[in-house]
């Protein structure tokens, strides 16, 4: 197992203002499904459905993502981003702001928001992928999760180039025929980017928090690269099935985090197992039903729910699960060398309001599927959203209120 | 000297972070002089690595055949 090393952290409030903003997007998903979750399920290429994904994809996903990585790649990779207190700011507003325009342009329809969502997402994009190239190109460190977190990065670059190249031909300033983009927009998104990022963290996480076996060296080594390889692939050959390669190289990973946690030493299981359980299943059956959607068998319900259980059932799933171990983690090691008494890791969190968190989180994505062949599942889809935000919300702000309360104690103001 | 009491053993094989270095910093406060603290973990803790050269610990590592590891700890001093 590769070392990490905690001397290089940045503060905990460089990540966690990322990680406690990206709630919020689960809330606003929750809104859009009950105002206009009907019109989501009549094709992924209504206003609304893009509108919904990209509250998932470009605001929950990309405010943990970039969270995690602040931390991630001096803990893992020994990658130390130049001034990250000060980088942090501007990225993260820029990121969600650029979110929220990017949202609104897509469901108003509105040539200002595009604009503007382009202006904010590029920029936050440009001033963090640079900043982290540098680090990561200067560090000595040879790990699997620093090549895999090079190639996501790169990935994120090319699906935002391509995302705002599109966004630009939505608002009427470039020719329509860019929006062909959009499968390699998605493919890089999702796979390269968010797949690698979470193979990366899964390296380290996985053992770490489940204790399972390591994942096994010949996967971990060319995980990330088969992924840009079958990118390549989809992009360049003219044909759906050249998308089959990624489809499988993404449901390999699933397959072997699901053996990982078969062979787990400890027999009992957590929230974090549940939520990483259901979204390899998820994943697993995204991939499966990802081919019937590319050759365009099953009518319109079949990719919008690839998209839902891939985005919903398997980032989200994973995203919640690390979030629960990682916000608790980070804040404990703060507080270790500076108060007398921490309180236990597993007391900052309520277990039980965690636990609702699953069961809600397992029937959303339950109803959000069954909404692709009867629409009205939206309702009960749109209230489910709402309260997993406030659940994971709640639960973030709650470990940060007793990391607050705990330092208040040996600093009294 | 150093061998003459037993280790104090922490045994974080089945332990969650970060129940492995909680128990740990426990047992160095009840350290004598001379005796060693023997954890035994899955993966190199390095948060507790951190933490232990910064407060006056020296420790060795033993990597074992099943995949475990054997953290020795003792005061810089002994």
């Amino acid at each position: 197992m590769q070392a990490l090393s905690f001397e290089q952290a940045p503060p905990p409030f460089v990540p966690l203002r990322f990680f406690l903003t990206a709630p919020v997007f689960l809330l606003m998903a929750g809104v859009l499904l009950l105002a206009d979750g009907q019109v989501a399920m009549a094709s992924r290429w209504t206003p609304t459905a893009l509108a919904l994904t990209h509250l998932m994809t470009a605001g929950f996903m990309l405010q943990v993502m970039l969270g995690a990585l602040f931390q991630l790649m001096p803990v893992a990779a020994g990658a130390n981003l130049w001034r990250p207190r000060l980088l942090a700011m501007p990225v993260h507003l820029l990121s969600a702001v650029g979110a929220v325009l990017l949202v609104l342009g897509f469901h108003h329809q509105i040539a200002w928001a595009y604009q503007g969502a382009v202006v904010a997402l590029g920029a936050s994009v440009l001033l963090f992928f640079p900043a982290a190239m540098i680090a990561l190109w200067r560090t000595p460190g040879r790990s699997h999760s620093l090549v895999a977190i090079r190639i996501a990065l790169l990935a994120l670059f090319f699906a935002v180039l391509a995302g705002v190249t599109m966004a630009l031909a939505r608002a009427g300033i470039i020719d329509t025929w860019w929006l062909r983009l959009s499968p390699g927009h998605v493919a890089l998104g999702l796979g390269g980017w968010g797949g690698v990022l979470v193979a990366a963290a899964g390296y380290l996480v996985v053992p770490m928090f489940q204790l399972t076996p390591a994942y096994p060296v010949w996967f971990a080594r060319s995980f990330a690269g088969a992924v840009a390889v079958a990118i390549g692939v989809g992009v360049v050959v003219p044909h759906a099935a050249a998308w089959l390669p990624l489809v499988g190289v993404i449901a390999l990973f699933a397959a072997v985090t699901v053996d990982r946690q078969q062979r787990r030493r400890r027999a009992k299981v957590d929230a974090t197992y549940h939520f990483w359980r259901l979204a390899m299943g998820c994943t697993l059956a995204a991939c499966a039903l990802a081919v019937p959607a590319m050759f365009q068998w099953g009518g319109n319900a079949v990719p919008i729910a690839v998209g839902i259980l891939a985005i919903l059932g398997g980032f989200v799933s994973v995203i919640a699960g690390m979030l629960y171990k990682i916000v608790p983690f980070i804040l404990w090691l703060y507080l270790q060398p500076r108060v007398k008494g921490v309180p236990p890791m597993t007391r900052m969190l309520n277990e039980r309001w965690v636990t609702w968190h699953w069961r809600c989180h397992v029937a959303l994505v339950g109803v959000c599927v069954l909404a692709t062949v009867w629409w009205p599942m939206v309702y009960p889809a749109g209230v489910l959203m709402i309260a997993c935000g406030l659940l994971l919300g709640g639960q973030l702000l709650r470990v940060v209120g007793h990391a607050r309360a705990a330092l208040r104690r040996v600093q009294p103001s | 000297m150093s061998d003459q009491l037993p280790p104090i053993v922490v045994d974080a094989r089945h332990l969650l972070p970060p129940e492995p270095m909680e128990r740990t910093l426990e047992a160095l406060d009840e350290l004598k002089p001379g005796q060693a603290v023997l954890l035994m973990i899955p993966r190199q803790p390095a948060p507790l690595f951190d933490m232990l050269r910064n407060n006056g610990y020296t420790y060795t590592v033993e990597s074992q055949p099943d995949g475990m590891f054997h953290i020795h700890i003792r005061h810089e001093a002994d």
